[in-house]
C-alpha cells in the first residue's frame, strides 16, 4: 500500500452483517481503501514513492472528481516525480501509450521537484492530442500553471495551422479559433508576470475568458467562433505551425490540463483546486 | 549561449532517437544553418549508443532570424510598442476627438486592439482610416498588419 495509508476492503459491513456481507460497496467506487483509483493508477504508473507527493496527487484527483472537472479533462500534466519519465503521465488517463496522451518530451529541458524548466532553445512536449479529432470544436480549455516571471515571445501551448490557432501563451493571450478573420481570441490584460496559474477558456462559440490565480482577466462575449481546430497535435513548450515547433518557451511549468471549455466558476473551483495542490508539494508562487 | 555543434551525419543519427527515458533529440540549426542541440540533451544523455555527443563542441549559438514576412513586421512594431510606450502615454495618444480609446497588444502573427467607448459606436470613420472593424463597442477589433503600421505611422512616422 501506499506510504502512510491502510488498505480498507471495498465491501465491508454496511448494510449487512459480520456474517452475511453486504452485497455492495459500502464505499463509492473509485476510492479504494484511502486513495482514489485515478491517483493509484498514476502513482503506479510514474512510480513516486515520496508520500507528500502521492498524498498531493491523491488530493487532486479527489478534488477533480468531487467537483465534476475530471469529468471535463482531457489531459492533466501534473508534473510531480521529478524525471521525465513521471512528468509524461498523463493524470486522467495514465497509461504508457500516446493514444492515453502521455508525453513524449524533446530537446532540452530539465526535470526537477518544482516542474520543467522549458530549455526556451529546442525543448517541447508533444502532447498527442488533436486538436481536430480529440476536442469538441465548440468548447475547450487550456490551462498552465507557470513559476517563472518572465512573459517572453513564447508559447506555451499551441497548435497553429497559420490560418487557426489554439494556444495560450502566458501573460498575453489565450487564442482558440481563427487568426485570419479574427474570431476566437482574447487578449489577458497586460501583465508584467507570466506568473502563476493562467486558464484560458471558450466555454461556447461565443464567450471566451482567461484567468489568472483564478481572478477573471479579460472576456470576449460578443464575436462568435466556430471555427474549426486545426488537424494537429498540442505542443507544450512551443509553437505548433503545421507540425514544426517554434518559438520555444523558456518557463518553468508546475501543472497543465487541456480538456473541455470551462465557465468562469469552474475556472475558480480549479483554480483553488490547483492552488492547493501547488501548496501542498511547497512549489507555489 | 552554448550549444552543441552536431556535422550533418551525426544529426541524421539523432534525429527521433532518445538520450533518455522519454526524452528524445531535438537538432536544431542556427542563424547560418549548422546544426546544434542543447547542453541538458548532452548532460541527461544516457542512451549508450549516444555517449559520442558528450565529446561534442560548445559553440556560441545564434538563433535563426524569423523570416522577412508579416510576422517580422508585426513583431519589430509590437518590441516598438512595448518597449517605448507605457500603455498610459498609449492610450494618451490614441484617445481621439471623439473619446475613443484604443488599447493594444498582440498574439500570434497579428496586432490587436481593444477599442472601448461610452458610446455604442459606429466604426466607418475607422474604416476610412485604414481600419477593419466591427460594428459594436468593446469587442476585439481585428488586428491586421495595415492598422499596424497605420497606428506606428501616428506614433513614430520615424520607424
Amino acid at each position: 500500500m501506499f506510504a502512510g495509508f491502510t488498505q480498507r476492503g471495498n465491501f465491508s459491513m454496511g448494510g449487512g452483517t459480520v456474517s452475511i456481507p453486504s452485497a455492495f460497496p459500502t464505499k463509492p467506487i473509485g476510492q479504494l481503501g484511502n486513495f482514489n483509483t485515478y491517483a493509484i493508477n498514476f502513482i503506479a504508473a510514474t512510480g513516486i514513492t515520496a508520500s507528500d507527493q502521492q498524498s498531493a496527487i491523491n488530493q487532486l484527483s479527489y478534488d477533480l472528481v468531487n467537483t465534476g472537472l475530471m469529468d471535463k479533462m482531457i489531459a492533466i500534466y501534473p508534473f510531480v516525480g521529478g524525471n521525465a519519465t513521471a512528468h509524461s503521465f498523463n493524470l486522467k488517463d495514465p497509461r504508457n501509450a500516446d493514444s492515453a496522451f502521455r508525453l513524449t518530451f524533446n530537446g532540452g529541458m530539465t526535470h526537477s521537484s518544482t516542474g520543467i524548466q522549458f530549455g526556451g532553445v529546442n525543448g517541447y512536449a508533444i502532447t498527442y492530442i488533436n486538436g481536430l479529432g480529440n476536442l469538441p470544436q465548440t468548447n475547450m480549455h487550456l490551462s498552465v500553471y507557470s513559476r517563472t516571471i518572465t512573459v517572453g515571445n513564447q508559447y506555451e501551448i499551441s497548435l497553429d495551422n497559420s490560418v487557426q490557432f489554439q494556444q495560450l501563451r502566458l501573460g498575453s493571450s489565450f487564442f482558440s479559433g481563427n487568426g485570419t478573420t479574427n474570431t476566437g481570441g482574447i487578449l489577458f490584460t497586460t501583465t508584467v508576470t507570466a506568473q502563476g496559474y493562467w486558464i484560458g477558456s471558450k466555454a461556447n462559440t461565443s464567450t471566451r475568458f482567461g484567468f489568472r490565480n483564478g481572478v477573471l482577466n479579460s472576456a470576449v462575449t460578443t464575436t462568435t467562433d466556430a471555427t474549426l481546430s486545426p488537424n494537429l497535435q498540442f505542443f507544450i513548450g512551443a509553437r505548433n505551425v503545421n507540425g514544426t515547433p517554434s518559438t520555444y518557451s523558456a518557463k518553468e511549468l508546475a501543472f497543465v490540463t487541456i480538456g473541455l471549455g470551462l465557465s468562469q466558476a469552474e475556472c475558480v473551483t480549479l483554480s483553488t483546486i490547483v492552488a492547493t495542490f501547488q501548496t501542498t508539494l511547497g512549489r507555489n508562487v | 549561449m552554448i550549444l552543441y555543434q552536431l556535422t550533418v551525419e551525426q544529426k541524421d543519427l539523432l534525429v527521433g532517437q532518445f538520450f533518455a527515458l522519454s526524452s528524445m533529440f531535438n537538432p536544431v540549426q542556427d542563424i547560418n544553418g549548422y546544426w546544434f542541440i542543447s547542453g541538458q540533451e548532452v548532460d541527461q544523455c544516457v542512451n549508450p549508443d549516444f555517449q559520442w555527443v558528450k565529446t561534442l563542441p560548445g559553440v556560441e549559438y545564434t538563433p535563426p532570424p524569423i523570416p522577412e514576412n508579416r510576422q517580422q513586421k508585426v513583431d519589430v512594431i509590437t518590441s516598438y510598442m512595448r518597449n517605448e510606450l507605457t500603455p498610459t502615454l498609449f492610450r494618451t495618444f490614441m484617445i481621439d476627438v471623439r473619446n475613443y480609446l484604443i488599447d493594444y497588444t498582440y498574439y500570434s502573427d497579428s496586432l490587436y486592439y481593444w477599442v472601448e467607448t461610452t458610446n455604442n459606436a459606429d466604426w466607418g470613420d475607422y474604416t476610412q482610416n485604414g481600419f477593419k472593424t466591427k460594428s459594436y463597442c468593446g469587442d476585439l477589433v481585428d488586428g491586421v498588419y495595415p492598422r499596424a503600421e497605420y497606428i506606428l505611422s501616428i506614433l513614430n512616422p520615424t520607424i
